[in-house]
């Protein structure tokens, strides 16, 4: 196997499971899902091409398009404590397509032609940038899932936090847990997570555009974390993106007439699937959750 | 220990046009039971909510000592150490364990603590010296949702002790409770009481009077302090008010008012009985590895109202849902009018007649009362219901939904444009009993019909039960109230090891266990 394409595909992994990770955080265990992780990922990584385009300053670039997307991550996490479950997915879709749609448009971030030739965080002229990526990707993927494993654990204060408020929140409440942090927090670090995934795309491709974070990317994270179980243990979600990727990619090898190798391979994609989903209804290691009682029965 | 007092003061609340609290005053001190009475929708939660700091009231403010506790959100500093909440509802964190839930309060209460270095007991024994009180010892690692009604209702008492705030707000902390576990909370109620100030929502004045140091009754917008019990009783009388709405659950004992007994054994009915209603024969049921109802027999006939008494947690609730198809698995034979039902899902259970109202969630709370009396009927019709099920479609139906429709909104007040969410509990119960009116109906399995009624409410759910006993409906009811079981019953059982033991209704006596615990 072509080593690129090795290191390719473990970037994509990283990625989705990453961006699956980020996205579990609000809709796993604070029970609000929508597409903050892929808004965030979004300006980090336009954040990160214009400005390492402009400047080359790659490391400021870096930090910025981090901060940039935690400002996302604070005005979503605010409209999360605001709103209810569907008024915050409608939100967070709307900001995503609003992003898109502004970058397809603005003169900065190139218009429909986006960004080329992106300066690749930590290439060198004896360094492949691919390799380079992939390896703080690794990096990344390494500390975010322990970090997760912790924040989300019912063993910690934290994780107990957000489950009590996303099982009850008025119980939460009128026990003094402010909503506002909570979930200011959270939405901050999804998007966080969102903005280093925006910046290794940016790295690994050398290029962004607007159809780099189209609605198919929203949907593909969502597949994944569908597959892995919402509220599982942050681990088990990587190993769901590994699968998703897996299972494209082997689609893609036995499939190699041009003209039916798209349909075929995305149909038998979802195929599996369902089966998999209906043999294990919460998700490859997802718990059942309950909410609000109702469905208190096995 | 300095004394605390709370103060009402001319608090006003509106929802929309209509006014449910009107510039009411009233005060408490620490070491103080408040027993807060009044009818369904009168506002006791309204009031509830105020002090909780969970509503701003229109005009007005509510203080503890200096503290204004309605200026203050909940999450505001230091203001989590002077209220804690027992809801009506199960408020409790349904994904984490019961030892979880209550370490997820402590977190709270020890954050604040930890600049007192007066508090000593450490985390781990004030929980298992709680979970002793309340009995939950064995399910210390049970995820909460996996818990019955009772045994929830439980956890969030356990969980408002825990929080050690000044104020102790409970609504309706016995609903739902047998009597074993309602003198249970009593015991650990009367135990926390004494440096706190106690606000207890309840129906049940029997438990109130053996509680209560002083009372608030709200009514017509207005919250009137009674002294004593006995003061209370006149403030009832002085305002009309009938016995059967002031001695709410207390039919059976220290009231008057006895819901006339259900309609006598007829030859027409007598010949129904050749054959059961409902029958469950080698009858079991669970949870995934848990046995609940273990080859249980049954028969249900016509005009039968079987009381199903038990434990919290003895698997009535369990029961019922299997009967209707609800989750746990189940195996045996379940007949209805000699028809195997066995493996039918619960919507064509549903349509053939077997209808049940659950413990909670009884209404579609985004939904108007009228739809609410409607919707649960739709795709219902005669054709496909059980035999002898009697049920008036078309125009009489929409005449009879309308006229109930107009007499329930007159009752609650707020129009029609009213939501069923917007109900108080008592209401949203009283409103899922009348839906059973316009459908055909031959099987009714009620789950803690009472919980959450006034005396008038369980008057008019007797009047109700009566009424479809005599369209011939079998009637199952899981109930801890002894007294209402003792009135509307023409059986009882106790669920007890999985097992279903007759129990004479003579022997239902609650005031015997009242007499135990005031001696």
């Amino acid at each position: 196997m072509n080593s690129s394409y090795a290191l390719y595909t473990l970037a994509t992994i990283l990625q989705l499971g990453l961006l699956a990770q980020a996205t579990d955080l609000m809709a796993g265990h604070v029970g609000r899902i929508g597409f903050g992780a892929i808004t965030g990922s979004c300006v980090g990584s336009y954040v990160y091409a214009v400005l390492a385009t402009h400047s080359q300053q790659l490391l400021l670039a870096s930090v910025l398009s981090v901060v940039a997307a935690s400002g996302v991550g604070v005005s979503v996490g605010y409209v999360a404590a605001l709103w209810d479950a569907d008024r915050y997915l409608l939100v967070t879709f709307v900001v995503q397509l609003t992003v898109v749609e502004v970058a397809n448009n603005a003169g900065v971030t190139g218009g429909p032609l986006g960004i080329r030739d992106v300066p690749a965080l930590g290439a060198g002229p004896n360094r492949d940038a691919t390799h380079t990526t992939v390896l703080i990707l690794l990096t990344c993927a390494a500390v975010f899932t322990v970090i997760l494993e912790v924040l989300t654990s019912d063993r910690w204060r934290f994780g107990r936090r957000l489950h009590w408020m996303r099982d009850d929140a008025p119980s939460a409440i009128a026990a003094g847990i402010n909503p506002f942090t909570l979930h200011i927090c959270v939405s901050s670090v999804q998007c966080v997570i969102g903005a280093v995934v925006g910046i290794s795309i940016a790295s690994v491709q050398q290029y962004v555009g607007p159809q780099s974070f189209d609605l198919w990317l929203s949907l593909k994270v969502i597949t994944v974390l569908i597959l892995a179980g919402p509220g599982c243990a942050p681990r088990y979600i990587l190993i769901a993106a590994a699968s998703i990727v897996a299972l494209t990619e082997g689609a893609s090898i036995v499939f190699t007439d041009p003209v039916s190798a798209g349909p075929i391979e995305v149909a038998l994609t979802n195929l599996v699937l369902i089966v998999l989903l209906l043999r294990w209804r919460h998700g490859l290691a997802g718990p059942r959750l309950v909410r609000g009682g109702s469905d208190n029965v096995d | 220990m300095s004394i605390s007092v709370l103060t009402v003061e001319n608090v006003t609340v509106r929802f929309g046009s209509k006014p449910v609290l009107s510039g009411v005053h009233g005060s408490a001190r620490s070491g103080e039971v408040v027993g807060i009475v009044g009818a369904n929708g009168a506002g006791k939660t309204t009031l509830a909510r105020v002090i909780g700091g969970l509503l701003s009231p229109e005009s007005g403010y509510v203080s503890l000592n200096d503290h204004r506790l309605s200026d203050t959100k909940p999450w505001g500093n230091g203001r989590a150490s002077l209220v804690a909440w027992m809801f009506q509802s199960r408020h409790i964190a349904w994904n984490l364990t019961v030892r979880n839930n209550l370490i997820s309060v402590t977190d709270l209460r020890d954050r604040r603590k930890r600049a007192d270095p007066g508090h000593g007991t450490s985390r781990d024994d004030s929980i298992a010296t709680l979970l002793a009180e309340l009995g939950l010892i064995r399910e210390e690692q049970t995820l909460a949702w996996r818990l019955s009604y009772g045994q929830q209702r439980l956890l969030a008492l356990g969980r408002a002790i825990l929080a050690d705030a000044q104020i102790l707000l409970l609504d309706e902390p016995f609903a739902g409770l047998s009597d074993e576990n309602q003198f249970r909370v009593l015991d650990i109620l009367k135990n926390n009481a004494r440096q706190r100030i106690v606000l207890v929502i309840e129906h049940d004045l029997e438990m109130l009077r053996l509680l209560a140091s002083k009372f608030w009754r709200v009514h017509d917008g207005q919250l009137t302090e009674h002294a004593d019990f006995n003061s209370l009783l006149a403030g009832y009388k002085a305002t009309g008010a009938s016995r059967a709405t002031c001695l709410s659950s207390t039919a059976g004992s220290i009231g008057t008012t006895r819901v006339t007994r259900p309609v006598p054994e007829t030859s027409a009915l007598r010949a129904l009985r050749k054959s059961p209603r409902l029958g469950l024969y080698e009858f079991s049921a669970g949870y995934s590895s848990r046995c609940v109802v273990d080859k249980l027999n049954l028969e249900v006939f016509s005009g039968d109202i079987l009381c199903i008494l038990g434990a919290n947690g003895s698997g009535k609730s369990t029961l019922l849902r299997a009967v209707m198809g609800l989750g746990p698995w189940r195996t045996g034979r379940v007949y209805a009018d000699q028809q195997c039902i066995d493996g039918l899902p619960t919507d064509a259970l549903s349509r053939l007649g077997l209808r049940m109202m659950p413990q909670a969630e009884r209404v579609l709370p985004a939904f108007s009362i009228r739809d609410n009396l409607t919707l649960v009927n739709v795709g219902i019709t005669n054709r496909n219901a059980l035999c002898g099920v009697p049920f008036t479609g078309g125009a009489k139906s929409r005449e009879l939904v309308r006229s109930s429709e107009d007499a329930f909104v007159a009752s609650v007040g707020g129009g029609r444009r009213r939501t069923a969410g917007s109900l108080s509990s008592g209401e949203q119960t009283r409103l899922a009993l009348m839906t059973f009116r316009f459908g055909p109906v031959a099987i009714l399995l009620l789950d803690e019909p009472t919980a959450g009624l006034d005396g008038a409410a369980r008057a008019e759910l007797a009047a109700e039960l009566r009424t479809l006993q005599r369209r011939r409906v079998g009637i199952v009811i899981a109930e801890h109230d002894g007294a209402f079981v003792a009135t509307v019953a023409t059986r009882a059982a106790e669920l007890r090891d999985g097992q279903l033991h007759n129990v004479d209704l003579d022997h239902i006596r609650r005031p015997d266990l009242l007499q135990d615990n005031t001696r």
